[in-house]
């Protein structure tokens, strides 16, 4: 029995000249919540479409659930895909009965399971609304409901929070928790690091088809190193561009967020040069935010792959 | 394949389709319509017949063809003595009619004349024609020297019936009737891959404009989906059918006793027995015929309109992409009078083996002529092979097609993922 939900290797998939994929290898771990980050276009909802047998790698293998990936696993498999797709003149209830019948659920207990879902959601009143009424928000919420309904022990969400308010983001997230704590594995692509930090165990960071960096979110936090500065201060603000081996993550009046090229080393450089000019307030050494990673890493590969060139 | 999902997806199908206003609309009215296409037509020339109040004039010169032909048709004609000047007049007044001047002598120079204010009708016309050249062909025959027994031996019946020779005996032949019936089984056959076929169709592409089909590609395989669709929309168009045939019967059984007394009905019923005569001659095979190359054609053309479906991504994309498609089921109809013409000729036979053409061609042959028995099992067995293609390579095209979005792909687009899969 694999302790990996999920294993690709050396995956490869083109659409004509353009590589989607090149040579993805990764692991998922088996009841965690797993992000897929990266930019638009990096490949992330292709590896997902072959993890659902929509695409078929053109060469590698996918294993699901320890088997290679086939359509006899799809019932087992819970997909919501970035592109939402709905029946506009179905009623909620309906639509929810047809896609839980096709993974294989008798009538009575999709609709049962439906409602039940409709109530946690608390949009038990949509029931025998159409589709069409509904607003994006509520129809994602249907969505998501189709996707869950079978109970399947892989999950896999494609942007689940694009179009939802903070608080059903929130509910949503705290939905998911439920799931993974019952046993699902679950994996999510998503640009919205702030989520990803609430709610993923696991992430791999893609760009142009390749993988960047994957591990547990502590793990690749930690390789980062303490090299994050915030520094809250009273006074002129001129200071800061004087600063020597440092980037400038983000400054607005009186707060300044810096990487220090030299690590903790520096923080006494930083202080004593602050302090010639303005008062401190407030002086802290923090772990890198992931989306100072992604971003300075899809820099970096950037930069690489125009060198390269 | 499973055969449960395909289950899942024909009742989802057909239960979306039929409770729809448009389908129970149109399963609904167009019987109705058909009855008033064909009834109509009957009751307005039922009235017509009784709306000539005013009688046309006959002002004779020759003082014996005037009084013949009241003897002919006395409901239309009437003797005046009237100047012509003065009937002219009575015309443009609207006054009458019209009126027939027949002139003193009824050689082959001489002309009958028949004014009216314009118009009038082509029945009015047409009857005072054959009145007139009835009674004048009679008045020159007894001119000539004929006696009345020579006249009315000419005016006999000559009774004629075709009938056919098989190997069942001897039957009455319905050959008119039965090509009649194969082309109108055939333009049904052609409707229905066109109405069905681009339901197929439309549902692909609101699947994917819709982006539903990925949700659905993530539950069922997409040959699945495809099936699934086409056999649960084949039960639609049966269901349809049968409606449409049944309202059908009952709207002429009903109109028909109602109109039964009037004239228009008298003659109905009498083409009734013939037309009952002619439906016994028919085998059982037509049903089965009717009922293969229907379901046979559909199969085809839905699979490729779905591909083409698969392959666009919105309505215009459709209307370009399909002309192939399109085109080899409309071909037959240019060719169909001469198939009717000669149904044993080299064209029909041809035509009635290009598997695209069997199921709109090969109904007129089967119904107008004993079409040999190996043609008949070998363009069969193509079309099945056909069909099972189209199907294939149709859920091959979908497959990729359904997934792919942005610019309008080509045909070598398609042809690529056709072969590439």
């Amino acid at each position: 029995m694999s302790e990996n939900v999920i294993e690709l290797r050396n995956v490869v998939k083109r659409y004509g000249s353009f590589v989607a994929t090149n040579d993805v290898s990764m692991d998922i771990p088996k009841g965690r919540i797993f992000g897929l980050l990266g930019p638009n276009g990096a490949g992330k909802t292709t590896i997902l479409r072959m993890i659902t047998n929509i695409l078929i790698p053109d060469s590698g293998t996918v294993t699901v659930l320890g088997e290679p990936v086939g359509s006899h696993q799809q019932e087992r498999i819970g997909y919501l895909p970035e592109e939402r797709g709905l029946y506009k003149n179905l009623k909620v209830i309906e639509q929810i009965r047809y896609f839980g019948e096709l993974k294989g659920l008798p009538t009575a207990e999709a609709l049962r399971r439906g409602r039940a879902w409709l109530k946690r959601l608390s949009a038990e009143e949509w029931e025998n609304k159409k589709i069409r009424e509904l607003s994006k928000g509520m129809s994602q919420k249907v969505q998501f409901i189709t996707t869950v309904l079978h109970h399947p022990p892989l999950l896999i969400l494609d942007e689940p929070f694009s179009g939802l308010d903070p608080v059903n983001a929130d509910l949503l997230i705290d939905v998911i928790h439920e799931l993974r704590n019952a046993g699902s594995s679950i994996i999510l692509s998503t640009h919205v690091m702030e989520q990803v930090e609430r709610l993923c165990d696991d992430i791999a960071l893609v760009n142009k088809g390749r993988i960047l960096l994957s591990g547990s979110v502590r793990e690749v936090r930690s390789r980062y190193g303490r090299n994050t500065m915030l520094l809250e201060y009273e006074g002129p603000r001129d200071f800061v561009s004087g600063l020597r081996d440092v980037d400038v993550l983000m400054e607005s009046e009186g707060r300044v967020e810096l990487r220090l090229h030299k690590g903790t080393t520096q923080v006494n450089e930083v202080i004593a040069a602050a302090l010639a000019s303005v008062t401190i307030i407030r002086s802290e050494l923090a772990e890198p935010r992931l989306h100072d990673i992604f971003v300075a890493e899809v820099q970096k590969d950037e930069l690489n792959g125009k060198e390269g060139a | 394949m499973s055969t449960s999902r395909i289950a899942v997806i024909i009742r989802h199908e057909v239960l979306t389709r039929v409770r729809t206003k448009a389908f129970i609309l149109a399963t609904l009215l167009t019987p109705l319509g058909f009855a008033a296409i064909t009834v109509l037509p009957v009751l307005v020339s039922m009235w017509s017949e009784d709306a000539v109040e005013t009688k046309v004039l006959v002002s004779d010169r020759s003082g014996v063809i005037g009084r013949d032909l009241l003897l002919e048709d006395s409901s239309l004609f009437e003797l005046t003595t009237k100047p012509e000047d003065e009937l002219r007049r009575d015309v443009t007044d609207e006054k009458i009619k019209g009126f027939v001047v027949i002139p003193a002598t009824f050689s082959e120079n001489d002309t009958v004349n028949l004014y009216t204010s314009g118009g009038g009708g082509l029945s009015l016309h047409g009857r005072v024609k054959e009145s007139v050249r009835a009674v004048i062909r009679h008045r020159r025959i007894m001119d000539a020297g004929a006696t009345p027994s020579v006249l009315s031996a000419m005016d006999m019946k000559v009774a004629y019936k075709a009938k056919s020779l098989s190997e069942e005996g001897e039957g009455a032949d319905a050959a008119e009737f039965k090509t009649m019936l194969g082309y109108v089984l055939s333009f049904i056959i052609y409707m229905a891959m066109f109405i069905y076929g681009g339901l197929v169709m439309r549902a692909v592409l609101e699947e994917k404009t819709n982006r539903i089909v990925e949700v659905l590609a993530s539950s069922a395989r997409p040959f699945e989906i495809m099936f699934g669709k086409i056999l649960g929309v084949a039960c639609v168009g049966l269901l349809q059918m049968v409606s449409w045939i049944a309202l059908s019967m009952l709207i002429t059984y009903v109109a028909g006793a109602q109109y039964a007394p009037a004239p228009g009905g008298a003659a109905a019923a009498g083409m009734a027995p013939k037309l009952v005569e002619s439906i016994g001659t028919l085998s059982a095979w037509v049903p089965i015929a009717f009922l293969f190359y229907f379901l046979a054609g559909y199969f085809l053309y839905s699979a490729l309109f779905a591909a083409v479906a698969a392959a666009a991504n919105q309505e215009q994309d459709v209307q370009s992409l399909q002309l192939p498609v399109s085109l080899p089921l409309m071909i037959p109809f240019l060719f169909i009078g001469a198939v009717m013409n000669d149904p044993d000729g080299t064209l029909a036979t041809v035509m009635s083996m290009i598997p695209l053409f069997t199921p709109t061609i090969m109904i007129i042959r089967v119904m107008a002529t004993q079409v040999p028995v190996w043609q008949i099992v070998v363009s069969s067995v193509m079309l099945v092979l056909t069909f099972v293609g189209a199907v294939w390579a149709g859920g091959r095209i979908y497959r990729v097609g359904i997934l792919s979005y942005g610019k309008k792909p080509s045909y070598r687009d398609m042809l690529r993922w056709l072969i590439n899969g």
